[in-house]
């Protein structure tokens, strides 16, 4: 034990170094002040409110529904009294400058009659919107005429009768999921219809629809939103994250309901790779994966054009397809220095077929270094969906525990943790291995792998104490055990994570293919 | 299902007042399709020729597009192969206000002026963009092998003197012949 604490302690300092060391950087980049770092005392006790935060946390808020509508409004209420224009109609300004509340401002100032008119506002008149019958007046849509038709018409005076404004409405708001920029009927017409007027027209359901839809564009034209990519959450998240810095950092979010996911691309938590990396591997993995362990296990290349060739009967005199190229399956010398022993190769060192041979080896080299990520990548996966399995027992397991051992409900929340910190590691470890896959091989790499090695033990350790039974975890001695197993894991995991991170950071890590 | 007044408009008003170089005729047993011809334009390489399309109304048309085809195959930058047509109206610019005939006289505008820049068949386009005469050229070899069926021998004689010359040797003789598909 003593051995391992003074590892940790060792550990821990160095940690210190490199959160410092991001620190820094970060103090360059977020105020520009601070080029070089001086030591002035306000400088350093900032410092230490920063040095908190891990180097690869970065900052997020979670917004529910409620507080998206609030902004909304806050907003609209701003623009609605500076400019003095009706909330309806800053709603529809704001969202055509995709809710950029500055420029909006500044161009209204400037030429209002030009930005009402792109908006699709056109000149202003005054009165509500309402419904009308007008004598002689036939819709263009369905082309019914009968007397007492209702109809309706925005400013722009295109007049249509109330059942095919619905119709279209619903058109646009059901099937194709419109709801800020819906334009009106006719053709060629830019104005857009307002939630005043639709109110008017649509029935209930719809208007929920549309107002859901709304709020919708309302974080899709925000650059710094994304909406939580769980089934069935309705949060979005804001982050300061650029697209252009994707490279340097890997900005994972945790949204309120627990599901954690990459800012960047949206896919689940894949610390420590980047985003353009994590897209090559998947897409690596979708093309080459099944097919590469097909040919590994059954093929062989032509020793002189490198097709595969599958042997699928016959002898050993092969004849390549392709270049004609006679050579022996067995040994992949040429044929012609078979001599008299066809059809049974019993000759050990041939020059050309040694050659042969070390050609193939090359090339399946290649091979065999992605299997190895590959497997040990798609392996992480699996015991992540069997720690999954395990962590939905765990609850029965917790309750169990309590009866048999007498232990509180608090005191049996350490399998929690410790289900928890085994699904947080495994995500990482799998994402360790893509990374490893493309990263060239230095001292950086050579480090990086003793982390991941470190991280890998504990994990395994863990995931067999936890999967003892219920009789075993009883036990004191275990219940410490796993306890600070889970801690040592999730150190690990930060180490490993600020490793990483603080080199991409940097711009360090070597590939050994470009991006 | 009963259908809608919208469309019996429409038909009868085509019939009663044809457009100029386009017909359209509903089928006996399905009002809702429709045979489709329109006539190439005068100042375009498919001058001469007129081109089958077909036309169909979705259930809930006016609100969506009409599904139209060309059923002729053309040497033209936005119809493919199979004669889907790469049109604005047809798709995102669809207003419920806009008809058949209003449809009918876009598609037939677009022969008029092509639209390499946003193109269907990037091959064509390509072509037509880095070498429009040559690419009119095929187009007037496309129209003269597959758009003139409806004239006579002695009327189709009379017009050979305004198509590219497919005298063996000439490059647009083996092409027009690939593409037929008929070597």
């Amino acid at each position: 034990m003593s051995s391992e604490d003074e590892f940790m302690s060792g550990m821990s300092s160095e940690e210190d170094d490199m959160l410092q060391g991001s620190d820094n950087d970060e103090g360059s980049v977020d105020d520009f002040g601070f080029d070089e770092p001086e030591p002035d005392l306000g400088y350093s006790q900032k410092d230490d409110v920063q040095a908190k935060k891990k180097s690869f946390d970065v900052n997020f808020k979670v917004f529910q529904p409620k507080d998206i509508q609030a902004q909304q409004d806050g907003l609209i209420d701003e623009v609605n009294m500076i400019l003095d224009i009706r909330k309806e109609d800053a709603a529809i300004l704001l969202r055509h400058f995709r809710w950029n509340k500055e420029r909006l401002i500044e161009d209204y100032m400037d030429r209002p009659k030009k930005v009402l008119e792109a908006a699709g506002l056109g000149p202003s008149a005054t009165g509500p919107p309402k419904l009308e019958i007008i004598r002689g007046f036939t819709c263009d849509i369905c082309c019914e005429d009968e007397a007492g038709l209702q109809s309706f018409a925005m400013k722009c005076g295109h007049r249509f009768c109330v059942s095919c404004y619905n119709q279209y409405l619903s058109q646009k708001i059901k099937e194709e999921g419109e709801a800020a920029r819906i334009q009106c009927p006719s053709d060629g017409c830019k104005r857009i219809i307002g939630a005043r007027s639709l109110d008017l027209l649509v029935t209930a359901d719809l208007r929920h629809r549309y107002h859901e839809l709304l709020t919708r564009t309302y974080v899709e034209d925000k650059e710094h939103f994304k909406w939580c990519p769980a089934p069935d959450c309705e949060n979005a998240i804001e982050c300061g994250i650029k697209k252009k810095d994707l490279d340097k950092v890997v900005p994972t979010v945790a949204c309120d309901c627990k599901h954690r996911f990459c800012f960047g691309c949206i896919l689940a938590d894949h610390q420590p790779a980047p985003c353009t990396l994590v897209k090559k591997w998947l897409k690596k993995c979708a093309d080459d994966s099944e097919t590469a362990n097909w040919i590994s296990a059954n093929t062989k290349e032509c020793p002189r054009c490198n097709s595969t060739i599958e042997k699928n009967g016959g002898c050993n005199h092969m004849t390549c397809r392709k270049c004609k190229h006679e050579f022996c399956w067995m040994c992949m010398g040429l044929w012609s220095e078979h001599g008299t022993s066809w059809y049974n190769c019993n000759r050990f060192e041939e020059r050309s077929g040694s050659d042969a041979r070390d050609a193939q080896a090359k090339s399946r080299i290649s091979l065999e270094r992605y299997l190895h990520y590959y497997n040990r990548y798609a392996n992480h996966e699996q015991s992540a969906k069997l720690d999954k399995d395990i962590y939905n027992k765990t609850e029965k397991k917790m309750i169990q525990l309590q009866s048999a051992s007498g232990m509180s409900w608090i005191e049996v929340q350490y399998l929690n943790s410790a289900s928890q910190a085994l699904q947080t590691c495994r995500q990482t470890l799998k994402w360790t291995y893509a990374f490893a896959f493309y990263l060239a091989r230095n001292n950086l790499t050579e480090m990086f792998e003793d982390n991941q090695k470190d991280l890998e033990m504990a994990v395994e350790a863990l995931s067999e104490m936890f999967e003892k039974n219920v009789t075993e975890l009883a036990e004191q001695k275990l219940k410490v055990e796993i306890m600070d197993k889970t801690t040592y894991c999730n150190k690990r995991r930060i180490i490993l994570l600020e490793d990483t991170a603080d080199n991409l950071a940097n711009g360090v890590w070597s590939w050994s293919t470009d991006f | 299902m009963a259908l809608p007044k919208r469309i019996i408009k429409e038909t009868e008003r085509l019939m009663a007042e044809p457009v100029p170089g386009i017909s359209a005729v509903p089928h006996g047993d399905n009002l809702r399709y429709f045979d489709v011809t329109i006539d190439g334009p005068e100042s375009s390489p498919y001058n001469h020729g007129r081109y089958k399309l077909e036309l169909f109304l979705p259930d809930d048309y006016p609100m969506t597009p009409p599904k139209v085809r060309f059923m002729t195959k053309i040497y033209h930058p936005n119809i493919d192969k199979l004669g889907r047509i790469c049109l604005d109206v047809l798709k995102s610019n669809w207003s419920p206000a806009l008809q058949i005939r209003t449809i009918l006289l876009s598609i037939q505008a677009l022969l008029g002026a092509p639209n390499p820049d946003d193109p269907l068949d990037p091959n064509v386009a390509k072509k037509w963009v880095d070498d429009p005469d040559d690419a009119i050229r095929e187009a007037k070899v496309w129209t003269w092998k597959f758009g003139m069926d409806y004239l006579g021998f002695e009327e189709r004689k009379k017009l050979r003197s305004d198509f590219p010359t497919m005298a063996k040797g000439d490059e647009n003789y083996h092409r027009a012949k690939i593409s037929d598909g008929t070597t």
